[in-house]
């Protein structure tokens, strides 16, 4: 017979001799005993001696069940039985129900329908809720704090002025000190200091999340910054005619002299400068010209050829002139600096593939990460240098050239693997230009330019 | 009825358990009688305990502060037959011993039961031309309400028991004829001859067992089994929590069965097949589910 059937058996067995148990009769206690038994009032020796009694009497087992229920009917509506009378004066406040003797109290209280826990649940809730509340202003509040503290150290940096350009940082990131016009501007207007932009910081991000957007600057720092623009512009021809060094930017310098002493004869020809902006781009153009103009960002084309000027253009000219030298002397200090400037850019030193959204980024040393959706993603590389890369050339989507300290040049043709090319030198290299995976040049720290056509298995002197 | 001098309770300690019960003037309830009260209560509490010595003072004032005064002194008051205890009494009791009664047999018998019991309660018994009142009974070891209760539970489990035939419960030596001719399965071809003995020993082998039991352990299996409480239920009554009674039904139960089959194995020498017979003759012979009762009860 099966486990289940055999537990009905017992079953069955023990009701039936239980409920055979003969009625005591007249050893069965009263009503009185029975009471303070349920209640739990009578004392050890008692109760041991009922509940044998209990124990084999089914009449006094029935009546305790039935006072149970009677009990637990009365007990529904209230936990305390006080009896109190609401009557007028004079009527008795009864003791309440707990006038039994200690030792019994916990079992009464146990026997009298248990502590309802019931109630905890609420208490439990907004003892939860509070916490919960707490814990996150707290967190709020910690998170002010550090906002705050951000702020009170961005403020420590530099605040120009407001309204004049000197107020927006500079690249670079040091510090200028306030001009003085600010604190009494401050003072008079009955304005506060202006707060320092948070451009001085941002700029690094700006500069690494949006390669592409440019920093606000200065006057200088935006011409260079145009330099460099071309520079890179010129990065996406297939093809360029001529390279331009800083040496045919100091043929400038002797174009002045020209002009000046054509000033004083009438007559003579006059160099026309070039108007400002039109600095053409490294490598485009075919004409003397265009390799003076190679490098330069602001206007400051030297002017190659004689024109027939009155004495007050001849005056212009020159002053033209002068400028266009100084523009020149300063855009070829700006070509030697475009490319410092490229070093001392943050490190997120971006190569645009043409026509596509193809980027190369040099992170740090020795990585550097392409992204095919035009910066929204990024994949690292790894290239096999130890040296900071500062410039770069990426004539289509899988062919980039980097160049860097020390003279190195990597290469990859493939968009992947980066294999490090001989190099011409050991002079650091601040800039190349490359037509495709076996046309480079590469210009020197020192102004030296090497040129390769194989891939750099060889170079060749240029300047 | 004449009362003996008091042995136990002196008037002092009356007055200050008066004094305690805050019983209202318009009782007038008297020392000297709530002294009787308490006499009555503390030799029914000692005398009924078999002791043959008086017991000291401080077990009788720890035994007096124990008792239920305010109770005491009311039921004291009606017995006495004051009107203004017995008004108090029944705006008070009424509404509780009626629903007590109702809980405890039912709304119609319920009624009666609890209408009953205020003749009593009242007094118009007389004996020996002394008014009777069953609040005499009452000494003050629980609350007054419980009392009544108990009252109530007695008079009805004591009609109950001599109204109902005890047809389930009967010895199957006194019921071998029709009724367990009934009880045989439809199934059986013919009686097999060993099964009354078989069921005189799974009989004996129970009550053995069941004596083997401690008297809290056989007070748990009686209110499982024949009162069908449930554990809560049995948990209140035993001052125990539910999951000890769980607990404890539960190992009384196995302890049962082991010596059950210890008993049949060892002493009548019976096999595995034989034993397996007894349990199912068993449960042919008195069929139980628990569980099913209990499901019907609540």
């Amino acid at each position: 017979m099966a486990p289940r059937e055999d537990d009905k058996a017992m079953d069955g067995l023990l009701r039936r001799s239980l409920a055979r148990d003969a009625a005591a009769g007249d050893n069965c206690p009263k009503p009185d005993i029975l009471a303070a038994y349920s209640e739990g009032s009578l004392d050890d020796e008692e109760m041991t001696r009922y509940e044998l009694h209990f124990s084999q009497c089914a009449r006094c087992r029935e009546q305790l069940a039935a006072i149970f229920r009677a009990v637990a009917v009365m007990e529904k509506p209230a936990e305390e039985e006080l009896m109190e009378v609401a009557s007028p004066e004079g009527a008795p406040q009864v003791r309440a129900v707990s006038s039994i003797s200690g030792a019994r109290r916990p079992e009464k209280l146990a026997r009298r329908g248990q502590f309802d826990w019931r109630w905890l649940a609420p208490v439990a809730a907004a003892i939860l809720l509070v916490v919960f509340l707490y814990a996150r202003n707290l967190f709020r509040f910690e998170k002010t704090l550090t906002s705050q503290k951000q702020v009170a150290m961005s403020k420590q940096e530099a605040v120009p002025p407001a309204g004049s350009m000197d107020e927006k940082l500079a690249i670079g990131r040091t510090a200028v000190a306030p001009p003085a016009q600010s604190p009494a501007r401050a003072k008079g207007a009955g304005t506060t200091q202006p707060k320092a932009p948070l451009v001085a910081r941002e700029l690094p991000r700006v500069a690494k999340n949006s390669p592409s957007a440019p920093p606000p600057m200065n006057d200088e720092a935006a011409r260079l910054s145009r330099q460099r623009a071309e520079h890179e512009t010129s990065n996406h021809l297939q093809k360029r005619p001529e390279e331009v060094t800083g040496t045919a930017i100091d043929q400038a310098a002797p174009a002045e002299a020209d002009s000046l002493s054509a000033e004083k004869k009438s007559g003579d020809a006059l160099p026309v400068p070039s108007a400002p902006g039109a600095a053409a781009a490294p490598g485009v153009g075919t004409s003397a010209q265009s390799k003076a103009k190679a490098g330069t960002r602001a206007a400051g084309a030297v002017a190659s050829g004689a024109t027939p000027k009155s004495a007050a253009r001849g005056i212009t000219n020159s002053r033209l002139q002068k400028q266009a030298a100084a523009g020149a002397q300063a855009g070829a200090d700006a070509t030697g600096m475009s490319q410092v400037l490229v070093a001392q850019q943050p490190a997120w030193l971006v190569i645009k593939a043409p026509d596509t959204d193809v980027q190369y980024r040099v992170a740090s040393v020795g990585v550097v990460e392409r992204t095919d959706d035009g910066g929204a993603s990024w994949r690292r590389q790894r290239v096999k240098t130890s040296e900071e890369i500062v410039a770069g050339a990426a004539p289509s989507e899988n062919v980039c050239w980097l160049v860097g300290r020390g003279g190195v040049v990597l290469m990859t043709n493939d968009g992947k693997n980066w294999e490090q090319i001989p190099s011409a030198t050991s002079v650091d290299l601040v800039a190349v230009t490359a037509a495709d995976a076996t046309s480079a040049t590469v210009t020197a720290a020192d102004g030296r330019i090497f040129s390769t056509q194989n891939g750099g298995v060889t170079w060749q002197l240029m300047k | 009825m004449p009362l003996s001098p008091p042995q136990f309770v002196s008037l002092e300690m009356a007055e200050r358990l008066l004094l305690d019960a805050r019983a209202p003037s318009d009782w007038n309830l008297t020392a000297e009688q709530f002294q009787i009260t308490l006499e009555r209560s503390t030799e029914r509490r000692f005398s009924c305990a078999g002791s043959k010595s008086r017991p000291d003072s401080p077990t009788i004032e720890k035994y007096l502060d124990s008792l239920h005064a305010a109770d005491l002194a009311l039921a004291c008051a009606c017995s006495a037959g004051n009107d203004s205890a017995w008004e108090y009494f029944v705006a008070t009791f009424r509404p509780e011993l009626h629903r007590a009664a109702w809980a405890i047999a039912g709304e119609s018998a319920g009624r009666e039961l609890a209408d009953s019991l205020y003749g009593e309660l009242f007094g118009l018994r007389e004996s020996e031309g002394i008014r009777r009142s069953l609040f005499d009974y009452f000494h003050g070891r629980s609350r007054l309400a419980t009392w009544l209760h108990a009252i109530l539970a007695q008079r009805h489990v004591d009609e109950f028991r001599r109204a109902r035939k005890m047809e389930s419960l009967d010895d199957p030596e006194d019921d071998q004829g029709g009724s367990r001719a009934q009880k045989l399965p439809a199934t059986l071809a013919a009686p097999d001859p060993e099964r009354e003995r078989y069921l005189a020993m799974m009989q004996v082998a129970v009550e053995k067992a069941l004596q083997t039991l401690g008297p809290r352990d056989r007070l748990r299996l009686a209110y499982y089994y024949v009162e069908e409480l449930t554990l809560l239920e049995i948990g209140k009554l035993l001052c125990e929590h539910e999951a000890t009674a769980s607990r404890k039904i539960e190992r009384a139960r196995q302890d049962v069965r082991r010596s059950v089959d210890d008993v049949l194995r060892r002493e009548k020498k019976l096999s595995d097949a034989q034993v397996r017979l007894c349990y199912e003759y068993a449960r042919e012979e008195w069929p139980f589910d628990l569980r099913r009762a209990l499901l019907t009860k609540d």
